[in-house]
């Protein structure tokens, strides 16, 4: 956790704010002057900004995601519990119940080759507003689809969990059998942030997840 | 179905791997059971802590042992799948299964060639004749190969390889860098010397410090057999 926090994602920050500092110096508009919607608008980008934004807003982006929705696995925010009606009405529409959507996104983890992270998504589609999507490397589904790169499902939709499964994010403890961090990983998932998350979305108010 | 069929690996990684440098040291080990061509993982050529203090004997173990046997495994899977799709002309199943004989095919190829890239610090030796000078004339120096190689290497964003290849057109020297497993032969470069950039490969040992890494693994650099590939690959 301390690598991780301290380290990983601490230089994420820093060499964003380094090279968005480099571009406007140079007198670049930016078209986004928040987080969420630098990602978002990572394409528009020019060289080699959009490549900074991409690796290391998009790893900015992902791990304030990620450390926002994680609790010590005695908090009460980590029960079932403390979804909220909203969210779970709407994983009973997406995937039945909490276990489905739990092992299917666990499998999807699993399967993400090289570095990446696993994605459950608020599609903006009432009947089905919730799905799963995987990313490579800090790519994230807020950036779309980007050229030069493999089409992601579910692109330009609202991430509200996000699962790290570069090796950085359990090497230490589990080696490389991910499948056991994987199991760690649900003990300590906050639903409480992930509802806030999914009402966020719902709101439309994606900058809030990461603020 | 013909017994003891030999699935060639090389058909789906993009450009085909060179056959000359393929039959001398990097020949890929299988054997036939049952009829089906199963690919085998490599034992080192050197102990598990052979190349401390550079790489620690736990990252080698868990490296070879691990994530390389799970290539192989992996790919052996795929391929079994693959032969029963085919014989039963299933082309979606057969499309479906490329990726994981991508990844798994790959993965196995680069870490056959990279234990043999590296060999215990006390038996490593700079390299020299052919090879030296044909660094010297690209990049100027040997020590301006590393740091340009080392950059790269340590730019590569996620998983990757960083690799000095050899292009067959031109028979020039270049260095690549590949993400993922994707096999350095779908560049049309015939690989040389590989460095491994997962973080699998340094992080128990150098954390986050790639950098690090990629200085200190010059130490245990076999020039010898980058040597014998350079040559192999010009014949």
């Amino acid at each position: 956790m301390e690598l991780h926090y301290g380290t990983h994602y601490a230089g994420y920050v820093k060499n964003l704010n380094a090279g968005l500092t480099d571009a406007t110096a140079s007198g670049l508009k930016l078209p986004a002057t928040d987080l969420t919607g630098l990602i978002r608008s990572v394409k528009s980008l020019p060289a080699q900004l959009n490549t900074t934004v991409r690796n290391q807003g998009g790893g900015a982006w992902n791990h304030a995601l990620y450390f926002k929705h994680l609790a010590p696995p005695a908090s009460p925010s980590v029960q079932a519990a403390a979804i909220s009606p909203q969210l779970k009405a709407a994983i009973t529409l997406s995937f039945r119940t909490v276990e489905n959507v739990t092992a299917e996104l666990t499998a999807a983890a699993g399967k993400v080759f090289g570095s990446g992270w696993a994605w459950l998504c608020y599609t903006g589609n009432s009947g089905v507003p919730l799905a799963i999507t995987t990313t490579p490397n800090q790519d994230n589904p807020l950036m779309g689809n980007l050229p030069g790169a493999p089409a992601v499902k579910l692109a330009g939709c609202t991430p509200i969990l996000g699962i790290d499964v570069w090796e950085h994010a359990y090497y230490l403890k589990h080696g490389p059998k991910r499948p056991e961090y994987l199991a760690d990983f649900w003990k300590v998932l906050s639903w409480q942030a992930v509802s806030a998350n999914y009402a966020a979305a719902l709101a439309g108010n994606v900058a809030a997840m990461v603020a | 179905m013909a017994s003891g069929r030999v699935i060639n690996l090389a058909r789906f990684l993009g450009r085909a791997a060179e056959p000359a440098a393929a039959a001398q040291s990097s020949a890929l080990q299988y054997s036939t059971v049952g009829g089906v061509a199963a690919y085998k993982l490599p034992d080192l050529p050197y102990d598990h802590s052979a190349l401390e203090p550079v790489i620690s004997g736990e990252i080698m173990e868990l490296h070879h042992k691990k994530h390389h046997a799970a290539y192989v495994t992996n790919l052996n899977k795929a391929l079994e799948e693959y032969a029963d799709a085919e014989s039963n002309k299933d082309l979606q199943k057969m499309i479906s299964l490329q990726s994981a004989i991508n990844f798994n095919g790959g993965g196995h190829i680069n870490h056959d060639i990279f234990w043999t890239n590296l060999c215990p610090e006390k038996d490593a030796a700079p390299p020299s004749g052919e090879l030296l000078a044909a660094i010297e004339a690209k990049w100027g120096s040997l020590e301006k190969f590393t740091a340009t190689f080392s950059a790269k290497t340590a730019a590569v964003q996620g998983s990757g390889w960083g690799w000095l290849g050899l292009n067959k057109e031109t028979k020039a020297l270049e260095i690549a860098t590949c993400a993922n497993q994707d096999p350095l032969a779908a560049k049309g470069l015939v690989p040389l010397l590989g460095i491994d950039v997962w973080e699998h490969a340094y992080y128990l040992q150098y954390k986050n410090v790639r950098p690090d890494y990629l200085k200190a693994i010059w130490k245990v650099v076999n020039w010898e057999n980058v040597a014998q590939r350079y040559k192999a690959a010009k014949a």
